[in-house]
């Protein structure tokens, strides 16, 4: 067939991308998103900020541009001011001496309590243990990132699916499902988020994404009905009924595809909406657990230290979110331009 | 010379690197009180040419070339600043749109807007403003003025609506009146009564006026002067009777003719390409026979069709409205069934109803001997397969994510027609070609035609199930008339080819007079005459029929 | 259809979209969450102490008998007494609401009239340099989390030049209002009024697009009388339905507000409930917060079709 066609014509999405092309703020969150996702994917990999865990500096260590110039390498005396440098034992024996040479038998590879010396400036500075922010924020990105981004594929799927069984099909199954989205509208969403995150008791990634999913397909379902509301008496579909179309041939065949520039920018919406309620959530600690860091545990951390004048933490996943959230925003408009269906004819 | 407008050129910018010219070199002279139509079809740029005159054109997208000139009493519009130009529009030039609904602010009242323009260009105090605003509707032929300027514009009739325009376009006794289509989106009568309302006030206040059309038949009726444009370039412009007895130009010839004329009816509408082509002025005077005879096989039968809709009503109440009132026709195979009347008269949806698009409050639909109204008759589905509908919209009516070939190989795919997907792409191809779109139509997306195109292509989908009846809702209300001519000449071709029935629905009785054997008049839902289109044309019983003819523009 | 009438039908249509929030709440707490005893009993109670607690909560009877004591206690107002702090649940609101009213009030007013004033004077510079650059930086601040905003705000204004005090509330309401809730309004505005400037410039220029301006240019009235009486006109019907319809959202960033700045309101009061897991607490908060937000939809729905003249009180 496409044998027959020496060029085979542009359609929506073709044109769509080309219009995206041609907008360079457009293009420019665009490729700022990417590099983000490439981040996450490095570190869901393992590639990159493999352990965020490890004191790797000295407590609040500042970032390299702050340092005082030369030397890098830790002197031993300034380790030992740490909290969790080699504890004195003023002569005592070590009462699990014994055990730890047991172990030191078993396993002869391991090392045990080797402390590596520590550093005295990181690239994006120190936090209040000695880990490297730099990899906090990588790791963090990654947390936040993948909670906004799970948390809207599950909501905007959801909205999808009853907003368009609410718009075309109407009668009582608009009415249930209208109701449904009264009720959970209803309550201002966060004020929700935090009654299901008291009532949880369990915290974790995965509770936060189902959290932040099942609460927020309000807005894909209002507008996502109302396509369909739209649609459903357009001529086009009324024509497809006319030839015997099935109902989930018009609705899913048919009309879902003229609605996908509204239910993608939605998502888009979605992502920088969840990231944003991920952040206060962990930030007032009802979000990811203690041994996640996310932008919000960050911030938590952040906000003491700025009292002490140690600024970089809090800067470093302020501006991490801040630029991916610009960005995302950014290309939330040139999609919602770029896809504008009144520029197709 | 009131106005003169020479050596016009108006360019959009489409986007940062494409431009467009909509008026090219335009120009043209309005003497004082006289009328002047600008004739043209969609995309002629004689809207454009209107707003410049007014400096209405959005300044950040048109881009009037240096070299043009809009000489108001010798002044040049264009070189006018904001304060000059504020003092021209509205007192010296006023203007009416075509959407008066639109064009009236919806959240203020009807007497607010009228007075703003008085006290504005006039200084005159809130009573007397008022003063005035009552005398401007009474003489735009508004009963009850006390009324009306206390009511806000959703509140009248789109005649009404009209009349109000009218009234602030010459509240401040400009003399020149621009009327940019100002009848299209109004039904016939109510069109006849704003022509002589326009014509009148013309000639009490000895306005000039700038009648913008695509109806030729309208414009002979009231202007004296006629510029023809297309693609915005001047065709053709003189005294009114030279173009219409002598016409010079091939196109202006073309658009003369390939209306439907009423008196007779020719075997096929002249199109554009007869025109235009090298000199042969392809003279067809074969005329079509009309009318159906005892013997014709009778395929559908409506008897008291009725439809309701509920309109919610007060507390809990919900009232029927009752759009379709018990409605009855025959259709008998091969012919064709007009069904004519005004908006809300209820024909779109007996259409509607008839293609099972919307189930039938009572009365029945008698189709190869099934009632279609019994709910679960047999094989109701398969039955409406063989009704199909062309609607009016033909930007709507295709799905702007399918390829054109998908469009027309999706029916055949549901019905299992074709062997496999090599034989459902060469049926297409096949009525691709009958309904005359080149071959390589079958990989493009219908954003890439035009109106007319798009039209052939809902034919040809409605052809790939074979239907028995089509039902054509307005279709080529929406096009162009050198288009219309040649889409309605296709539908006549398919009849001929397919002994299909048609039941064709529109507010033009011009076109339905051409294609229709018999006619159903419809007003407020009810059928109020209906019989042979020769006899109700020639002899219309009902008084609303009667109003109806007698309102069509017979220019020509 | 009067305007009685029309009320008393939509608060009627209320009571299907309350009982569902009630239903909602009702199961979360006491089906999702588990039981609520250990919660209160702490981690080392003994059986007894929790059969005890959980006779008095009376999550030992039937679900369907629960929920008519939580239906009670939503229609008396009497939720008991916090888990926490021993206090009356009533109490705790009705002494609260103030200054969270202190707080929301004023950022209501200022965000709306700050966003209206500014989306005009952007609408009708569109396309213009300042128009561009104005869009970006809404972006821009949008953009950055409310946290920073308040974390950098507090640390920068209050603590290292010391403009305003660091946290803290009187009884005075002048005294709250010209020194407590100055910085926390401020930083609220911040952050809310970003997007309501572009929420209310898209409104404005859909206006803007119309027929009826085109009308209204042809009447030759001046581009100043066109915004501001036959535009802003129009677009003053979705801007007031959306402000009331913000409310929420203006309610949970006085939340985090409260917080910070140590401010005695709703909002702090719940974020302490939910670290506390002070089930009643919550339970009311969710329960009359939802009761207020219809409210206000209904308010916002009002005022809509009293400043709409083609819809009516039906």
């Amino acid at each position: 067939m496409s044998a027959m066609t020496p060029e085979p014509s542009a359609g929506l999405w073709t044109l769509a991308w080309r219009r995206l092309q041609r907008d360079r703020v457009g293009m420019t969150a665009l490729i700022v998103v990417g590099c983000y996702l490439l981040v996450v994917l490095l570190a869901l990999m393992g590639w990159v900020a493999t352990d965020w865990t490890r004191e790797v500096g000295v407590n609040y260590a500042p970032p390299v541009f702050m340092a005082d110039d030369q030397d890098e390498t830790a002197q031993p005396s300034r380790v030992e001011q740490g909290p969790s440098g080699p504890i004195p034992l003023y002569g005592l024996q070590d009462p699990l001496a014994a055990e730890l040479a047991a172990i030191r038998a078993r396993h002869p590879g391991a090392q045990v309590f080797t402390e590596a010396p520590r550093r005295l400036s990181l690239p994006l500075g120190g936090d209040k243990w000695g880990h490297d922010v730099l990899t906090k924020v990588i790791k963090g990105s990654e947390t936040s990132i993948l909670v906004g981004l799970v948390a809207a594929v599950l909501a905007t799927l959801l909205g999808t699916v009853m907003g368009a069984v609410a718009g075309y099909f109407g009668r009582w199954m608009d009415d249930a499902l209208n109701w449904l989205y009264g009720v959970f509208t209803a309550i201002p969403y966060l004020l929700l988020v935090f009654a299901i995150a008291a009532v949880l008791q369990q915290k974790g990634v995965v509770t936060l994404v189902l959290i932040l999913g099942l609460t927020g397909w309000t807005g894909v379902f209002r507008l996502v009905r109302a396509e369909y509301l739209k649609h459903k008496t357009r001529e086009y579909v009324l024509a497809a009924g006319a030839m015997g179309a099935s109902h989930a041939r018009r609705m899913f065949i048919h009309i879902l595809p003229n609605t996908s520039h509204v239910i993608l920018v939605q998502l888009s919406q979605n992502v920088v909406g969840f990231i944003k309620s991920e952040v206060i959530l962990s930030f007032l600690g009802f979000g990811v657990p203690v041994d996640v860091v996310s932008w919000g545990s960050m911030l938590n951390e952040a906000q003491n230290e700025l009292i002490l004048g140690k600024w970089w933490q809090l800067a470093a996943a302020g501006v991490a979110m801040a630029i991916l959230v610009t960005a995302f925003s950014m290309l939330t408009d040139a999609l919602r331009d770029a896809l504008d269906p009144k520029l197709r004819y | 010379m009131l106005l003169s407008v020479s050596d016009l050129r108006i360019d959009f910018q489409v986007s940062r690197e494409e431009r467009f010219t909509a008026v090219n070199g335009v120009s043209f002279d309005l003497p004082e009180r006289t009328t002047l139509a600008l004739v043209g079809e969609s995309g002629s740029g004689k809207s454009v040419t209107a707003l410049s005159i007014l400096g209405l054109l959005p300044k950040s997208l048109a881009h009037v070339a240096p070299g043009s000139s809009i000489l108001w009493n010798d002044q040049n519009i264009l070189g006018f600043d904001d304060t000059r130009l504020r003092t021209l529009r509205g007192k010296e030039i006023g203007i009416i749109f075509q959407e008066p609904m639109s064009s009236l602010n919806p959240v203020l009242s009807i007497g607010m807007q009228l007075m703003e323009g008085l006290r504005l260009h006039f200084g005159l105090s809130r009573r007397q403003a008022r003063h005035r605003a009552l005398e401007l509707l009474a003489e735009v032929g508004i009963a009850n003025p006390e009324r009306r300027l206390n009511d806000y514009p959703h509140q009248l009739s789109g005649g009404q609506q009209q009349r109000v325009m009218i009234a602030m376009a010459i509240s401040c006794q400009p003399r020149l009146l621009i009327a940019d289509e100002p009848t299209t989106a109004l039904d016939v009568t109510i069109q006849r009564q704003i022509l002589d309302l326009i014509a009148d006030l013309q000639h009490r206040h000895s306005m000039a006026v700038l009648f913008i059309t695509h109806d030729l038949a309208l414009v002979s009726e009231i202007a004296t002067q006629i510029v023809v444009m297309k693609q915005g370039v001047v065709r053709e412009a003189g005294p009114l009777r030279q173009v219409f007895d002598a016409p010079q130009d091939a196109y202006t010839r073309a658009l003369l003719a390939c209306r439907p004329p009423l008196g007779e009816r020719p075997h096929r509408l002249r199109v554009i390409e007869d025109f235009m082509g090298e000199g042969h002025d392809g003279v067809e005077r074969k005329v079509r026979k009309r009318g159906v005879s005892p013997e014709d096989e009778i395929i559908l039968e409506v008897r008291d069709l009725c439809k309701d809709f509920m309109i919610n009503e007060g507390f809990w109440h919900k009232r029927p409205f009752h759009a379709v009132k018990g409605a009855s026709l025959r259709l008998a195979r091969g012919k064709t069934v007009g069904i004519v009347g005004e908006s809300g008269s209820g024909k779109t949806t007996l259409g509607l109803t008839i293609a099972g698009l919307l189930g039938a409050d009572g009365g029945e639909i008698i189709f190869s001997g099934h009632n279609l109204c019994q709910p679960g008759s047999v094989d109701s589905m398969a039955l409406r397969r063989r009704i199909q509908i062309v609607f009016q919209n033909p930007y709507a009516s295709l799905n702007p994510r399918f390829t054109v070939g998908d469009i027309l190989t999706e029916p055949l795919l549901l019905h299992g027609i074709g062997r496999n997907a090599a034989a459902r792409l060469a049926l297409a191809r096949d009525l691709l070609q009958r309904v005359g779109l080149p071959q390589d139509a079958l990989q493009r997306y219908p954003h890439e035609f035009s109106g007319g195109q798009r039209q052939r292509i809902a034919i040809a989908r409605c052809l790939t199930v074979k239907p028995e009846i089509l039902i054509c809702d307005e279709s080529v209300s929406a096009l162009d008339v050198s288009v219309q001519a040649q889409v309605l000449n296709l539908l006549q071709d398919l009849q001929d080819e397919f002994q299909m029935s048609y039941l064709f629905i529109s507010h033009d009785l011009a076109v339905v007079h051409y294609m229709s054997d018999q006619v159903l008049v419809m007003h407020d839902g009810a059928v109020v005459e209906s019989g042979d289109a020769d006899g109700i044309y020639a002899h219309p019983q009902h008084p609303y029929t009667r109003r109806l003819l007698s309102a069509i523009p017979r220019g020509v | 259809m009067n305007l009685a009438a029309f009320l008393f039908r939509r608060l009627w249509q209320m009571i299907p979209t309350m009982l569902g929030v009630v239903l909602l709440v009702f199961l979360l707490f006491n089906w999702v969450g588990g039981d609520p005893a250990y919660v209160l009993a702490g981690k080392m109670a003994n059986p007894d102490d929790i059969a005890n607690i959980r006779h008095q909560l009376g999550v030992d009877r039937p679900l369907w008998e629960q929920l008519l004591i939580f239906v009670r206690q939503i229609v008396t107002g009497d939720f008991g007494n916090s888990w926490a702090t021993r206090e009356p649940v009533s109490e705790i609101f009705r002494t609260r609401l103030g200054p969270s009213l202190v707080l929301l009030v004023p950022m209501l007013v200022l965000e709306t009239f700050v966003a209206i004033v500014v989306a005009l004077a952007v609408a009708a510079l569109r396309g213009s340099v300042l128009d561009r650059t104005l869009m970006v930086t809404s972006t821009v601040m949008m953009s950055i989390s409310l946290l920073i905003y308040i974390i950098v705000g507090q640390y920068v204004f209050a603590s290292l030049l010391g403009w305003f005090p660091v946290k803290g509330w009187s009884d005075h309401l002048w005294r709250n209002l010209t020194t407590y809730a100055v910085l926390p309004i401020l930083l609220g505005l911040m952050v809310s009024v970003a997007p309501s400037v572009r929420l209310y410039r898209t409104f404005i220029l859909d206006e803007v697009g119309q027929d009826y301006v085109r009308t209204a240019r042809a009447k030759g009235l001046s581009e100043r009388r066109i915004l501001l009486v036959h535009v802003l006109r129009n677009a003053a019907i979705p801007i007031v339905t959306n402000v009331l319809m913000g409310l929420p959202a203006l309610l949970t960033g006085a939340f985090l507000l409260e917080r910070f700045f140590a401010i005695p309101g709703i909002g702090r009061e719940i974020i302490m409930a939910v670290e506390r897991s002070d089930f009643p607490i919550i339970k009311a908060a969710t329960v009359y917060v939802a009761m207020a937000t219809l409210l206000a939809n209904l308010l916002g729905d009002l005022l809509y079709r009293a400043l709409d003249p083609r819809v009516h009180f039906e």
